[in-house]
């Protein structure tokens, strides 16, 4: 029996036995026992007995399959296993091959120098497939490290896919938040403007664009929902315009398509103002209406 | 199993032959329990995937030391499996940072919830893990302990008592016990993996 593993009774055995069984033994007290089970029948059939109940336990668990990928990696490290150790066996086998030849083709050498010469020539290849299997098995290190880095990049880069499409939920998200938060303002805004004192809807028609415009004497905000405005040419812009004095007040540049509403916020009571219009105007707006308005409307 | 299928044990041998289409029909087989039993210690699906790679490339590597009169395969199998899962458990565990995810310790190790077959039927004989969790759960609390610890914690028998305060020889005693009340039923309900 081997130090470290002794057993006076039966008993002790198979409490050696179903500790091993269970991997219950620490790294140290299993190399032990591992060492000492093909010494010792009694011991080997108690494992074996004490393994069929831990087969049980192994069965007892939940069943999960694992996905496809397990599968194919699997076969990739055989294959790579395979190509390993075909690698090793090769140098090995040419000089066993070689050597095999010389000796059965008749040419054994009698002479010492002949000897001396196959011995330095079996030295040479030894150290030579010595030489080999340090380079294969550096290589199979090699090929086992780029294959463990393979499969970590392949799984960052499904992680990374996986966070760049919830990124996109996200930001789907927060963009109808944004809408409806902006649906919710103009709504308040509205409702606010219309019960104001003097509110009023004055239509605005030119015979293709028409309007509604919401307003109140004593409130500088105004409501404006336009139908049938004119497609823009690339790189203009609707600007609508309040007259105060006769000058010009843009109160904002926008770029509907077709139909527009907007919560106007002049910088004084609509009453202050003598008309409203909307022109066409470069991208981004004027200082001034550049052209003639599409729209327009005395407001007093 | 039927005549069409090779055994288990058949397999074995033409793997250690360097036949890798063995290798895939074992894996088909067993891949499941494999995989099943390394998520129930690990507690982590990616270490997992990558245990249950590394059980069938010893399988390829080491199945010349297989001996089918010391047990079946998918006992071997299963064993290879439960004993990398423990080492990668411990070996975490040695780490400063928790790495997997604790156990849901209100959750019986023992989970009669889920009813689905064993990995291979056709292998398995028709025995239900159902019928197993049962004849677990009859064991003695203190068994049951000692075995979800060890078995499924991943603790040493040193470990257990030193949690558990109790003394090692006790601890190694329910151990025991354990395996045996839990073979001895099995056998006597004609549920030895050797007959099914």
């Amino acid at each position: 029996m081997e130090v470290g593993v002794r057993h006076e009774s039966r008993r002790e055995l198979e409490e050696l036995a179903a500790a091993y069984a269970i991997d219950a033994m620490d790294a140290v007290e299993r190399q032990a026992y591992d060492a000492h089970i093909p010494t010792c029948p009694d011991c080997q059939q108690a494992v074996d007995e004490m393994c069929e109940a831990a087969l049980m336990l192994a069965l007892s668990v939940e069943q999960a399959d694992p996905p496809a990928r397990v599968k194919s990696g699997m076969l990739r490290m055989v294959q790579a296993a395979q190509t390993r150790s075909a690698r090793r066996r090769s140098p090995l086998q040419g000089m066993r091959s070689s050597l095999r030849s010389h000796f059965l083709g008749g040419r054994t050498l009698a002479l010492a120098s002949g000897f001396a010469i196959v011995l330095l020539l079996i030295a040479a290849a030894g150290a030579l497939a010595w030489q080999q299997s340090q380079m294969s098995e550096l290589r199979d290190q090699l090929a086992t490290q780029q294959s463990m880095v393979a499969q970590q990049k392949t799984r960052l880069d499904q992680q990374d896919a996986t966070l760049a499409t919830q990124a996109t939920q996200i930001e789907r998200q927060a963009t109808t938040m944004r809408t409806l938060t902006s649906q919710v303002r103009t709504k308040q805004a509205v409702d606010k403007l219309v019960s104001s004192p003097g509110a009023a809807v004055a239509t605005l028609d030119s015979g293709r664009v028409t309007a509604h415009l919401v307003s109140a004497p004593n409130n500088a905000k105004a409501y404006l929902v336009v139908n049938g405005l004119p497609r823009l040419a690339a790189g203009r812009d609707y600007q609508v315009w309040l007259m105060r004095d006769q000058k010009p007040v843009s109160v904002g540049v926008f770029h509907p398509m077709g139909n527009g509403r907007w919560v106007l916020n002049a910088p004084a009571p609509l009453k202050a103002f003598s008309w409203i219009g909307i022109t066409d105007e470069p991208r981004g707006g004027s200082p001034a209406p550049t052209t003639k308005p599409l729209l327009g409307t005395d407001l007093q | 199993m039927n005549g069409l299928q090779p055994a288990d044990e058949d397999l074995v041998v033409l793997v250690t032959r360097g036949d890798d289409s063995a290798i895939t029909l074992l894996y088909d087989r067993h891949a499941r329990a494999v995989y099943s039993l390394t998520l129930k210690v690990v507690h982590n699906k990616e270490v997992a995937e990558e245990l249950t790679q590394e059980v069938f490339l010893r399988v390829w590597q080491q199945a010349s030391t297989y001996h089918r009169d010391r047990g079946r395969f998918i006992s071997w199998v299963l064993g290879i499996a439960h004993h990398i899962a423990i080492d990668e458990l411990r070996r975490r565990k040695s780490r400063p940072q928790q790495v997997y995810a604790q156990p849901d310790d209100s959750r019986p190790m023992f989970d009669v919830a889920d009813q689905s077959p064993l990995p291979d039927e056709m292998v398995m004989g028709g025995l239900r893990r159902e019928r197993i969790v049962e004849v677990l759960a009859e064991l003695p609390r203190n068994q049951r302990e000692v075995i979800e610890l060890s078995y499924f914690g991943g603790l040493t028998q040193s470990e257990i008592a030193e949690r558990t305060h109790e003394p090692l020889g006790t601890i190694k005693t329910r151990t025991r016990l354990a395996l045996q009340r839990l073979r001895g039923k099995l056998t006597e309900e004609g549920e030895r993996p050797e007959n099914l």
